[in-house]
């Protein structure tokens, strides 16, 4: 785990494979569903068991609603909408992953709701993969970093900025 | 007779009027005389002879009045009425002979009438005389009539016969010159004696003891001329020898019969009742004889015992009813002796049967005693095992008993069982909430090491060491948590094997309730079995006893029946000795109507025991033996 070093946060996604270095890093892996993805660990800034979350009337079916973080209103989106699952099933595995992004030069913190968070994956380069190439179907796969090996496992690597991303999302069935 | 030549109508003569009517008077004529008014004026003494009415008690009154017929039709009625000579045959009153009544009327010379002369004649008078002497000329005994001096004036055919004289040659000869008699020139002679007397005499003598020699019976009687005067004598003559010589067998015959003998005979030659005497005596001694001879045959048969002798002769009278009475009382007596044959045989039969069912008896009584001794013992058996099965039953009560205690035991424990199971659950069911604790802690501990390695990485380099510390406390969790879901499952399985356990603690519980009701019952029936072989061995007992007073009454019987068996051989055997005397007696089979129809004549022959009974019909008729079951009623 520790034997590649991270690379540096915040860089663009290349295609090529020596553009995989500066994916290497950290990740948070969770999943939705039976799929396994991973998020990069600096996005993340807390990790909270589920709490009550209150709905917000007018939002896109993907947003929960809102909860009280330590005196700071944050959105929840259930990431399982958002990817066109069906909706999230609450259980005390069920997790909210409080990631702090950057939009429009403007800082702002999110929830992300997920089935179960499992760890922080120490991913190398060698371990990543290009987002696999779905020939000329359209599809927009660029909120997706690349896909990691763990022991047979298969990591989709999240560009959680992105995928978050109004109107991004949706698209991505 | 002698009066017939006196009473003829009187004379008339020249004498007086009253002459006329003493002579009318004294004649013995029956003459009497009334005027023209019937009135009696004339009443001869033949009148008052023949009347017994004198002439002073008819003279004036009527002569129907009298004595004749009252208002009488007399021929004078008839005379004095018609003035005819009035004449009735055949004329008679009370108690009067017959005589022929004539009345004549007889008229003044001026015609007129004077009166009725009556004359009342006896019956023709002549004409009987003349047949009486031809009778007595004809009588069939000898008839002699002599004088004062025994001259024969008359001695009719018989006594001529007998003497060997001509009835002609008599004239001058003495009567005792002919007849020679024992009495003849006597004063015996009865003829003498007649004349002598006037009255007859009869004696009995012997005529001519020499010659004739004839038995005679004869009677003098005095002979009377108109005057009264005696003038000879009338013999008659009854010849008496055959009488006599009658008589005499008679009495022989008699004094024979008085001494027993009844081979005397009176002869064959007698005449007239003689003859029929002898005969008759003959007839009788004979059947006397005849039947002495049968009787004396008969008593000779019944003393060798024989009743089919009878009287069988053509007896009369006494003789017949006799016969009849002996032959009645043989028959009575054969009849009865055939019954008593009869039975003796049923007897006999009856008695062997009597034997052989005596003997079954004491056979089937000693059989039963045996049973019996074969039922005790059983009984004995029974009582044992009885007793045995009292004994087994409490033991099985205490069985029962100890059962049902460990039962309840058990029960209890399984109550207990329950109790802890229940206690487990819930420990259980506390140590899951403790895990689902751990679980919270690992997941909230897992988080805090999810954060602190985000913190970590953030920190760069500097956090590096701060990661691996997250790392490890993130492992620690995840091991926790894993150490919490297996201790969560174990507790789950012991949890759900708690569960299973409860259920089958209660089910066995269940079981054990069942077995402790089970048991309480086994426990009553055991009860019961004890109480129900008390009975049985108490009725066992009983059994016993009423056995043991069975032996006794069997041992009885058959003492009785061996004792009724040897009464029974007694019997017969007396029955035999009977029979062998009633078997003696000879009885008669050809004559059905002496013996009683239903009974069969038996054979004389016919042994009396030991053989079958002819008869076998009739006893099983008389004596239904049917079973034998009768008898053990013995």
């Amino acid at each position: 785990m520790t034997t590649v070093d991270p690379p540096a946060a915040g860089k663009k996604a290349a295609h090529s494979p020596s553009e995989m270095n500066h994916l290497a890093g950290k990740y948070m892996t969770f999943k939705l569903a039976e799929e396994e993805y991973g998020l990069e660990i600096l996005k993340v800034r807390d990790v909270i068991g589920l709490m009550e979350i209150t709905k917000v009337p007018r939002t896109e079916d993907y947003i929960r609603g809102v909860i009280n973080l330590r005196g700071k209103v944050i959105a929840v989106v259930d990431l399982r909408l958002k990817f066109g699952m069906a909706p999230t099933e609450l259980s005390d595995q069920t997790v909210i992953i409080v990631v702090q992004l950057v939009r429009d030069g403007k800082e702002f913190t999110m929830g992300i709701l997920v089935d179960e968070v499992l760890e922080v994956l120490d991913i190398g380069a060698d371990q990543i993969e290009p987002p696999p190439d779905f020939g000329n179907q359209g599809m927009e796969t660029d909120f997706i970093l690349g896909v990691g090996k763990a022991e047979n496992r298969v990591i989709i690597l999240l560009d959680i900025g992105k995928a978050l991303s109004p109107g991004n999302a949706e698209t991505v069935r | 007779m002698t009066t017939t030549t006196k009473t003829k109508s009187p004379r008339k003569g020249k004498a007086g009027a009253a002459l006329r009517e003493t002579l009318l008077k004294e004649t013995g004529a029956y003459v009497f005389a009334t005027d023209a008014k019937g009135r009696i004026l004339f009443w001869s003494a033949g009148m008052e002879e023949i009347t017994g009415r004198s002439m002073k008690e008819m003279e004036g009154k009527r002569a129907w009045q009298g004595f004749f017929e009252e208002g009488g039709k007399t021929p004078i009625h008839s005379a004095i009425l018609s003035g005819l000579v009035e004449k009735e045959e055949a004329f008679s009153w009370e108690g009067s002979k017959e005589y022929t009544f004539t009345a004549k009327p007889v008229f003044n010379e001026d015609k007129s009438l004077a009166g009725v002369v009556a004359h009342l004649e006896p019956k023709p008078l002549n004409k009987l005389a003349e047949q009486a002497m031809n009778n007595l000329n004809n009588l069939p005994t000898p008839v002699l009539q002599i004088d004062r001096d025994f001259n024969i004036l008359f001695l009719n055919k018989k006594g001529c016969e007998i003497l060997g004289v001509d009835q002609d040659s008599l004239k001058g000869r003495k009567c005792y010159e002919l007849f020679k008699t024992t009495h003849c020139r006597t004063p015996k002679c009865c003829c003498a004696r007649a004349m002598d007397t006037g009255s007859q005499a009869t004696d009995e003598t012997v005529v001519d003891p020499s010659g004739i020699n004839m038995d005679i019976r004869y009677t003098g009687a005095p002979v009377k001329n108109d005057k009264g005067e005696i003038v000879g004598a009338l013999e008659y003559v009854l010849d008496i020898s055959d009488q006599k010589k009658a008589l005499n067998e008679i009495v022989t015959v008699a004094e024979g019969l008085a001494s027993g003998d009844l081979n005397v005979q009176m002869s064959t030659d007698l005449k007239g009742d003689f003859k029929t005497i002898a005969d008759n005596l003959n007839q009788g001694i004979c059947a006397q004889r005849n039947m002495l001879r049968e009787i004396v045959t008969m008593a000779e048969k019944l003393a060798s015992a024989d009743l089919t002798v009878r009287l069988k002769g053509d007896f009369k009278g006494d003789f017949k009813i006799i016969a009849d009475n002996l032959n009645h009382a043989i028959e009575t007596q054969h009849e009865d002796m055939t019954k008593i044959f009869e039975t003796f045989q049923q007897i006999t039969a009856a008695s062997k049967q009597v034997t052989t069912s005596t003997e079954s008896t004491a056979q089937g009584a000693s059989e039963q005693a045996s049973a019996l001794q074969e039922v005790s013992s059983a009984l004995e058996q029974i009582s044992g095992q009885t007793k045995q099965n009292s004994d087994n039953t409490q033991e099985a009560k205490a069985l029962a008993q100890s059962t049902q205690e460990v039962a309840n035991k058990g029960s209890e424990g399984m109550k207990l069982l329950l109790d802890s199971m229940h206690k487990i659950k819930k420990s259980s069911d506390e140590t899951s909430s403790i895990i689902k604790d751990i679980n919270e802690i690992a997941f909230q501990t897992n988080l805090l090491a999810l954060n602190a390695a985000v913190e970590a990485a953030r920190a760069g380099d500097a956090g590096r060491g701060f990661a691996v510390v997250a790392e490890e406390v993130r492992n620690l969790a995840l091991r926790s948590k894993e150490a919490a879901n297996k201790t969560e499952q174990l507790i789950a399985l012991s949890t759900k094997l708690a569960q299973e356990g409860v259920q089958v603690s209660q089910d066995a519980n269940e079981n054990l309730r069942e077995i402790v009701d089970s048991i309480s019952k086994v426990k009553d029936l055991v009860a019961e079995i004890a109480v129900a072989s008390q009975e049985q061995a108490c009725g066992v007992e009983q059994i016993n006893k009423a056995i043991s007073e069975m032996e006794k009454g069997v041992q009885e019987a058959a003492g009785n029946a061996q004792e009724s068996s040897s009464a029974v051989q007694e019997l017969a055997g007396q029955t035999q000795e009977l029979f062998s005397m009633v078997a003696k007696f000879k009885l008669d089979r050809k004559t059905p109507e002496v013996v009683s129809p239903q009974v069969k004549p038996m054979r004389p022959g016919t042994p009396a025991c030991g053989a079958k009974p002819p008869a076998k019909k009739s006893v099983e008729e008389l004596i239904p033996l049917d079973e034998e079951e009768d008898f053990e009623d013995f």
